[in-house]
């Protein structure tokens, strides 16, 4: 095993470990909307939410580059440059992250000056991160780049995926430049705000997860380079066609000209098309394959991620996408219940996908089966299906009761919080919530236990 | 009252592009099976959609220009179960 592959490791361990940390904070956000004094006086609402949403974004950053780090030395023949760099960043990413954590928890508010900014945090949604952390994502993200651009020219072997994957290293490392400005003007602010969300995820993580999954596939069916890489260029074509000018949908309500109504409701309504390519493309792998693999979770989670992803992203999305609706919708549970399934979709299932295909490979298992991925994947899907839909369920009487009946004003806005369908909705969604939580466990479970366990089954030993 | 109006166009949005989902798996099933019948039921899922379509064009409150995207698209979306299908055929 190369060094870069054991680096690999540590990631998928750290990413998992994040996973679990963003479900339990993410509980406790629904469980304050049940009870509003849980822990009240200890730890605020706003924190509790900034876990569970910056875990998401670090767990998901360090399956990808745990993934990059397993395929590149095959990729490529050797192990990548600069891999000592990156086998010290790991565990200072790790530390930061803690120590950030930790700051968030016990500190929680700084002073609002430079000294704030720099030691507690930013006060941008989603990027919160103090900026002496968010130097060191940089730092991290740049070596990543450099261990796979500098790779690449050693090697002197360059191929298709190779140069997809190259060319997006380059915004994913410069827009999270983005992180840093504290502009004074709240639209100004947003607007190059939303080029660091927006882009990062509906742009250069779609392209990095389309790399991803094209070299996991290469591995898992035995699809050819020239299938995989003809159809990674076509998919990069419509999701950057559609997603970059898709950052308009964004722009709807800050404050920026009205012309972005039309250019991101637009686009963003093209969304759908490629998705739709993709689950047909999905049908004809599975079916051509006869649901047939060495490794079935691997497989399944990468269907998961095809049909995943276009439901939560196409369906869930084109719902709240053109503006006449969306002024009803956005920052409603609808749209969190469309952030929920969308990024479960694209992104999740199929770091786990690539997470059970590597632990094939370091535990030389034969063939991957048994009840303890079903179960989880059971689990897990069950319980965010019922989660994104009692979020939709509680979004949709906000946007009726609080927004078109009620005009948006504050007696409305309480109105729509007392509803019975939104209360309904948020119990539901922590009761979902429980059954996601013990999905996985359960999933964990699996990934420690694959290939050490041995049961008995009709006379022969199984290794799972 | 048009506000409203709006949100139930919302749902007959989600459910028009999730139509188009059903037409694009059926469509695949029905072409790896050779079985027509799941062809046609992927059809009739595209017409459910084109009523959709319909419905949306002709009740909503949506504004003309988005009215008249719903339309190309619902066209748009006829084609693309069967173009990528060729195209995988022909890559593999």
């Amino acid at each position: 095993m190369y060094r870069s592959q054991r680096l690999a490791l540590k990631y998928f361990a750290a990413a998992v470990t994040l996973f679990g940390v963003m479900i339990v904070a993410g509980l406790m956000s629904a469980y304050y909307y049940i009870n509003p004094d849980f822990l009240f006086g200890l730890l605020h609402f706003n924190i509790s939410k900034i876990l569970h949403i910056d875990t998401l974004v670090i767990w998901l950053l360090m399956g990808f580059m745990g993934a990059i780090y397993w395929f590149l030395p095959e990729e490529l023949g050797m192990e990548p440059t600069g891999i000592r760099a990156a086998e010290i960043l790991f565990w200072v990413f790790c530390a930061a992250v803690a120590v950030v954590a930790v700051v968030f928890i016990v500190v929680q508010y700084g002073s609002s000056d430079s000294a704030g900014l720099w030691l507690v945090q930013q006060g941008r949604k989603y990027v919160e991160a103090p900026r002496w952390a968010a130097v060191g994502v940089v730092v991290v993200m740049a070596v990543f780049a450099w261990n796979v651009i500098g790779t690449a020219l050693k090697a002197k072997k360059i191929t298709g995926i190779m140069v997809v994957l190259i060319v997006d290293l380059v915004p994913l490392v410069l827009l999270y430049l983005d992180a840093f400005p504290a502009i004074d003007n709240m639209s100004v602010d947003l607007y190059w705000w939303w080029w660091l969300v927006h882009l990062w995820v509906e742009a250069t993580w779609e392209v990095l997860i389309g790399c991803i999954m094209a070299l996991a596939l290469m591995q898992l069916l035995g699809t050819s380079r020239r299938i995989v890489e003809a159809w990674l260029y076509i998919e990069v074509a419509l999701v950057l066609g559609t997603g970059i000018l898709g950052l308009g949908h964004h722009y709807f309500w800050i404050g920026t000209p009205r012309y972005w109504l039309a250019v991101g409701g637009f686009f963003s309504a093209f969304e759908p098309l490629p998705l739709l390519g993709m689950v047909v493309h999905a049908v004809y792998d599975a079916g051509t394959h006869h649901m047939k693999t060495t490794n079935k979770p691997a497989f399944y989670w990468m269907l998961a991620e095809a049909f995943g992803n276009f439901i939560g992203a196409g369906v869930w999305g084109f719902m709240i996408t053109l503006p006449q609706v969306n002024l009803y919708a956005h920052g409603t549970q609808w749209t969190v219940s469309h952030g929920h399934f969308a990024f479960w979709g694209a992104y999740a299932c199929g770091v786990i996908s690539v997470i059970y295909l590597v632990l094939q490979k370091t535990r030389s298992v034969p063939s991957v089966n048994g009840s303890g991925w079903k179960w989880a994947f059971a689990g897990l899907n069950v319980g965010l299906v019922g989660m994104v839909g009692a979020l939709l369920i509680a979004g949709f009487s906000q946007a009726f009761i609080e927004r078109a009946i009620g005009g948006s004003t504050l007696e409305a806005f309480i109105a729509g919080q007392e509803s019975p369908w939104f209360v309904s909705g948020m119990v539901a969604r922590f009761a979902f919530g429980l059954i996601f939580a013990t999905g996985y466990a359960v999933l964990v479970y699996d990934f420690v236990t694959m290939g050490r366990r041995v049961s008995i089954h009709k006379g022969e030993a199984v290794t799972a | 009252m048009m506000r409203i109006g709006l949100l139930e166009t919302a749902l007959l949005l989600g459910l028009f592009v999730l139509l188009a989902g059903g037409y694009g798996v059926l469509y695949g099933a029905g072409k790896l099976a050779r079985r027509r019948s799941i062809l046609h039921a992927g059809f009739a899922c595209y017409g459910l959609q084109c009523a959709l379509a319909f419905i949306v064009l002709a009740f909503t409150p949506l504004t003309p220009f988005w009215k008249s995207f719903i339309g190309a698209s619902t066209l748009a979306y006829l084609c693309i179960p069967p173009v990528t299908w060729r195209f995988l055929v022909r890559l593999h």
